[in-house]
């Protein structure tokens, strides 16, 4: 079975400036792989290399098989991308927002229950859905950016930054449902500065300084403290 | 399932118009918008009515004095004349034109071709400069502004707040989501004028004469078209700049200071500038000159006397006579014909020199409209409503053929009937007035007028393209944020 995520080897330049740096990485399908680095490790370009919002000058990006640079489209079919910020059109109400992103991610036109349906996967709460977006919290907007990749039965959810600007109980929410989502077979590749969310959450985590993973490491029976312990070795 | 380019590009516009319709300033703009359309339409109607009713009665009165003036001498008829009236074309109910300025009658006399009377911008302040509330004003003027306020946040909105990145992740491209919106911003359009354009063709079609309507058919569909290339300029610039710009307020401030710019400031600064640099002369002085040259001949040296005295020398030597009484027609309207004819070329020698400056101000103004995509619209407006400069000089050389057959014929029945010396002797009647067929005025075609505008057609193809090429370019190296 392919992997929902491999980067074979990719590299990324930013004039002279090596930002990315010959770097390998899979996620399986059904885990939660977190990237962790400090800033400037090269984490938001290597999510949004995986969105394909840029190019790599070197290497592959394949999701669930599909390469991001000769099958685009139905690499594009098989991922979701929050970015850090998850925006919604505020007009619109987190129903029709879905439904529309939906619409143009797949082609798939889902009635209102299939939508809800969704929606309440997430942990989004019901009166929220015909609600305009401009009224939604930070979690909330998320919860429908997860929900599109569960409607569309995407393979990868890549999330940047995820948890940042969240209350301690919201992102504690946000991990059930990334859990939740997990257990349909998604793989998630998420970036964060959060070792204790990671923690919480992650299958794997990859720590990455100067545009290489120096770390992989099963965080399982790891305390918080371990794993910090053994990220900042490695900075040494 | 893969979405195609073109469903997606559907899916875009309908959600564009969901969003449109869920903001309040566009909802509120747009109702204002609709409402002085509506007026401004009403408000043409019932001015045409109103002139068209009025000018039909009075020209139907005046053909009856004509008729029945009684019996007179053929050169008094002539001075007591007539009135001729420039027909209102059905569709200056939507641009109302020069009309205001240029008036709508003329009074016919022999010896004079008087100025047009009626005319209302007279009567106004100055404001009138500013434009009275036409349909096309509003859609020349208020329209854009409408599509300013719906276009300008398209992308910039998307940047600062919308899921841009969100698309982009999913393979939407700038070109899609670029046409997707202002597939929208078309739709709201067509489906807010739709109403409008269609109710202004059945005014047309009901008040238009049968042999007319292709005409009104032609003008109107040229018109429809003319402001649909022009609203989506509007369109597709306030995309562009959205798309450009790294924030709502900027786009905003840049569209806004370009409709300020081309639809006010450089609008009335090249009228202006036209009149500065190919300066009218003012009608004391027009006049004049007209009878300055009546005095002292065109050349200045053949006073009228010395043209009488030739003329006579010339009669008698091919008649053979030696005095003019014995000429086998009356010399007096002869003469009088003569110096009508004379007259006439003085006129038509100043009248000349008085529309080559209206042309060059006008020549200055269509250059100008390849800068300024208003102005071009603007003429062509004009143009195809019958409301324009070229229509006028139509209408005003048609009016001076007929006063000039009018004279000629009163003067060939002086000569042909009466005797030499005894001018108040002889009388002509109802005959002779009725052989003078009543004024009837048709209007030049679209086609016909259209040659007069051929850099204006070519400022919206060239604005057009420009359009289209800054679009395309724009794709390829827009990014879905601004670093």
């Amino acid at each position: 079975m392919d992997a929902a995520l491999a980067l074979n080897d990719v590299t990324k330049h930013y004039d002279n400036r090596v930002v990315v740096d010959d770097l390998s990485l899979a996620v399986s399908s059904g885990s939660v792989t977190a990237l962790l680095g400090p800033n400037g490790a090269g984490k938001t370009t290597t999510m949004k290399m995986c969105a394909g919002l840029i190019s790599p000058d070197a290497g592959s990006i394949s999701i669930a098989g599909y390469n991001l640079v000769s099958s685009p489209t139905e690499a594009r079919q098989a991922m979701t991308f929050l970015p850090e910020n998850v925006a919604l059109y505020h007009e619109l109400t987190g129903r029709e927002n879905l439904s529309h992103l939906l619409e143009i991610g797949t082609g798939v036109k889902l009635s209102s229950d299939d939508l809800d349906e969704a929606l309440a996967a997430t942990g989004l709460p019901a009166d929220a859905f015909t609600r305009r977006a401009s009224t939604y919290s930070k979690g909330m907007r998320q919860k429908v950016g997860i929900a599109i990749a569960l409607a569309k039965k995407a393979n990868l959810l890549l999330l940047d930054e995820p948890t940042s600007g969240l209350d301690p109980h919201s992102a504690a929410e946000f991990n059930r449902s990334l859990r939740e989502v997990a257990k349909r077979g998604v793989g998630i590749l998420m970036a964060t500065h959060d070792i204790w969310r990671a923690r919480e959450v992650a299958d794997q985590i990859a720590m990455m300084i100067r545009g290489k993973i120096v770390l992989e490491l099963d965080p399982k029976g790891l305390s918080a403290e371990e794993i910090e312990r053994r990220f900042f070795l490695q900075m040494q | 399932m893969i979405t195609s380019p073109m469903n997606i590009t559907i899916l875009i516009a309908r959600k564009e118009i969901k969003v449109a319709m869920r903001e309040k300033l566009v909802v509120v703009l747009g109702c204002i918008i609709l409402l002085l359309l509506g007026v401004a339409l009403y408000a043409g109607y019932l001015a045409y009515q109103q002139q068209q009713t009025i000018i039909t009665q009075i020209q139907a009165e005046k053909r009856q004095e004509w008729l029945k003036q009684g019996d007179k001498h053929p050169h008094i008829a002539a001075h007591y004349g007539t009135f001729v009236f420039k027909p209102k074309t059905m569709l200056s109910l939507f641009d109302f034109g020069l009309d205001a300025y240029t008036g709508t009658s003329k009074y016919l006399e022999a010896h004079h071709p008087h100025e047009f009377m009626f005319r209302p911008a007279q009567d106004h302040s100055s404001m009138i400069r500013f434009g009275e509330l036409s349909a096309a004003l509003v859609l020349r003027i208020l329209v854009p502004l409408l599509i300013i306020f719906l276009a300008f946040a398209a992308f910039t909105r998307e940047r600062e707040s919308g899921p841009l990145k969100l698309l982009v992740a999913q393979g939407v491209s700038f070109a899609t989501l670029t046409w997707g919106k202002i597939l929208a911003y078309v739709t709201l359009l067509v489906t807010m004028l739709l109403p409008f354009l269609l109710g202004i063709v059945m005014l047309s079609l009901v008040n238009t004469h049968q042999d007319t309507i292709p005409d009104v058919v032609t003008r109107a569909t040229l018109l429809a078209f003319v402001y649909g290339v022009y609203l989506f300029l509007f369109i597709a610039f306030s995309v562009w700049v959205s798309l450009r710009s790294s924030t709502g307020r900027n786009a905003l401030l840049i569209l806004l200071s370009g409709w300020i710019f081309l639809g006010v400031l450089m609008s009335k600064t090249v009228a202006n500038l036209s009149e500065n640099f190919y300066a009218l002369p003012s009608m004391r002085e027009f006049k004049a000159a007209i009878e300055q040259d009546k005095v002292s001949g065109l050349d200045g040296k053949t006073p009228r006397s010395v043209r009488m005295a030739t003329l006579e020398k010339e009669y008698l030597e091919k008649y053979e006579v030696d005095s003019v009484q014995q000429l086998p027609f009356n010399f007096e309207g002869v003469s009088m014909q003569a110096g009508e004819e004379y007259g006439n070329a003085i006129y038509d020698y100043h009248q000349e020199k008085l529309r080559g400056i209206f042309h060059q101000q006008n020549r200055l103004g269509s250059l100008v409209s390849l800068l300024n995509p208003i102005i071009a619209v603007q003429h062509l407006s004009l143009a195809l409503s019958g409301t324009d400069m070229h229509t006028f000089i139509h209408f005003e050389e048609q009016a001076e053929d007929y006063r000039r057959e009018l004279v000629r014929k009163m003067n060939a029945d002086m000569a042909e009937n009466s005797q030499y010396g005894e001018f108040y002797g002889y009388k002509a009647g109802g005959d002779l007035w009725q052989q003078m067929e009543d004024f009837s005025y048709q209007t030049p075609t679209a086609l016909q007028l259209l040659q007069y505008y051929r850099l204006e057609v070519v400022s919206l193809l060239l604005w057009t393209v420009l359009a289209l090429v800054l679009i395309h370019y724009t794709h390829r190296k827009a990014k879905p944020l601004h670093a």
